[in-house]
């Protein structure tokens, strides 16, 4: 009989827990339920597709880069390939080439975020650190690496992220970057559009520089700020933000 | 042209088969040749066989891969032939393997031409600097060079050379007779690219009233800059950190609140029963 079951199941029913403790548990169970709430609507958006540390700056849309340092590409080929040729090295007159035609980049744009910084050519620093403008409001060009339109390299832009006096640079909102985000610049009368392919945030200590400022390999933009945990004493933060763009045209 | 006396070059010399070489070795050498004898077209022989042709004083050869050994180099007049008279003549130059090397046919002081090979300096140089050579090929006696009137390498003899690594830029560079301002050369225009190793040539012959710079640029020495130090404000930092606390209230606020709420009614609740 159900009841009967019923009741001999009552009696064999462990106690049940008292009205008190009912009564906080059920508001712990709505606490944590309405603070999980506030903390997932709170979240920040992922907009760029990875905002974490990674181990290195990876140059990953680059090919291997040729290590032989040396001199103009050699003539008497027998050491490019293999083949077999007694063709006389070309002998020219030892002089100076002119310098390159191309422009220095002078402005940035990013419409999407609403950015429009002046770039400013800029080179090293006393302490070896590349050098920056003074302002956030401006963009450094790393005067000794490739030019936009150049044929190989790295194009490196660096801004401030903020400065004392100054407060936040315009330069921040790169994070917000996107995959396929576009980055115009200018050098003159000539402007060359980029199409943003990552967004990443790197520990100083294991950003590659030599990759940063690359000067062989194909052409692409970076642009380079802060970000991270800011050291009060040392006036510095502890990562890199870097945005790496190809040129389309 | 005058027929003149062997000399004898000892520090390197070219490898004997490898104008018909195979394919390159880790010893290769790098070498570029440079003529710096002025009025003479000439041809270049390595052990017997034409390495170059109508060579004109002033120019340079691109770089050429060369096996390490040694070499018999000869210098005739253009269209003389492998037997014909030397101009210069160099027997058993050693070429060290992996060396990048520039050989150098110029005057002696006294004017008399002759081979020099230069072992050229690869070695990485910080960022922002290049490194500047300057070589004495001319027959002059010793010389100061400036940069920017300013005497950047002092008591300078021929054949030898003398370096340093600067700021990269373009400087006025001239010559003058050591310790003197008497200006034999320049001034010019000299630009010092960053990473570079500019290797600049006096030669000529100051009797002839000649004298003039050979530049050879050789790249690729770049170093990175140590950092990029981007950001000295915090306030990005600050406005994050106000952001989390921000939020973190709030989530401990909307839970005291539900939590309250709840305990509140059920309290309520068994009030009434």
């Amino acid at each position: 009989m159900p009841y009967e079951d019923d009741e001999r199941a009552g009696r064999h029913r462990p106690a049940r827990p008292s009205r008190p403790f009912r009564g906080v548990a059920a508001a712990l169970a709505a606490a944590l339920l309405a603070g999980g709430a506030t903390a997932w609507a709170t979240r920040s958006s992922d907009a760029a597709p990875t905002v974490g540390t990674s181990r290195s700056l990876d140059p990953s849309t680059s090919p291997a880069r040729s290590t032989s340092p040396v001199g103009a590409s050699p003539a008497a080929s027998a050491s490019e390939s293999g083949r077999v040729t007694a063709e006389p090295p070309a002998a020219r007159p030892a002089t100076q080439a002119p310098a390159s035609a191309a422009a220095a980049p002078d402005r940035l744009t990013i419409r999407r975020l609403g950015v429009d910084m002046r770039i400013v050519p800029v080179g090293v620093a006393r302490d070896g650190e590349m050098a920056l403008p003074g302002s956030p409001a401006t963009l450094g060009w790393y005067r000794y690496g490739p030019r936009p339109g150049e044929p190989a390299g790295a194009t490196v832009l660096a801004a401030h992220l903020d400065m004392p006096g100054y407060g936040i640079g315009p330069i921040a909102v790169v994070e917000e970057l996107r995959k396929g985000d576009v980055i115009t610049v200018s050098s003159g009368d000539t402007v060359r559009r980029y199409t943003v392919t990552s967004v990443r945030s790197v520990l100083k200590t294991s950003l590659d520089l030599s990759g940063l400022f690359a000067r062989d390999g194909p052409p692409v933009l970076h642009v380079v700020t802060c970000g991270g945990d800011f050291d009060r004493e040392k006036r510095r933060y502890d990562k890199n933000v870097v945005v790496t763009a190809e040129p389309t045209g | 042209m005058k027929s003149l006396r062997i000399a004898a070059v000892t520090a390197l010399a070219l490898a004997p088969a490898a104008l018909v070489a195979g394919p390159a070795h880790a010893a290769d050498a790098t070498v570029s040749i440079l003529h710096a004898v002025p009025g003479a077209t000439v041809d270049v022989y390595a052990n017997g066989k034409a390495l170059l042709t109508n060579f004109k004083p002033g120019t340079l050869t691109d770089p050429l891969m060369l096996p390490e050994g040694t070499y018999d180099l000869k210098v005739t007049a253009a269209g003389a032939g492998a037997g014909g008279a030397a101009v210069i003549e160099a027997k058993g130059v050693k070429v060290p393997g992996g060396a990048n090397v520039t050989v150098v046919a110029h005057l002696s002081e006294a004017g008399k031409p002759e081979l020099t090979p230069f072992v050229n300096d690869t070695s990485k140089v910080p960022a922002g600097k290049a490194r500047l050579t300057v070589r004495h090929t001319a027959a002059a006696p010793a010389v100061d060079v400036r940069a920017n009137g300013t005497v950047a390498l002092k008591g300078l003899t021929n054949p030898n050379e003398a370096k340093a690594v600067v700021d990269a830029g373009t400087i006025k560079a001239d010559v003058v007779l050591a310790g003197t301002s008497t200006v034999v050369i320049g001034p010019a225009d000299l630009t010092l690219k960053e990473g570079t190793n500019t290797i600049v040539y006096a030669w000529g012959s100051a009797a002839d009233k000649n004298l003039e710079l050979a530049v050879q640029t050789i790249s690729g020495m770049h170093s990175a800059p140590g950092g990029v130090p981007a950001g000295a404000g915090g306030q990005v930092a600050e406005a994050q950190q106000g952001a989390e606390a921000a939020r973190y209230a709030a989530i401990a606020g909307a839970g005291a609140l539900a939590g309250g709420l709840v305990l509140v009614r059920r309290r309520r609740a068994a009030a009434v029963r």
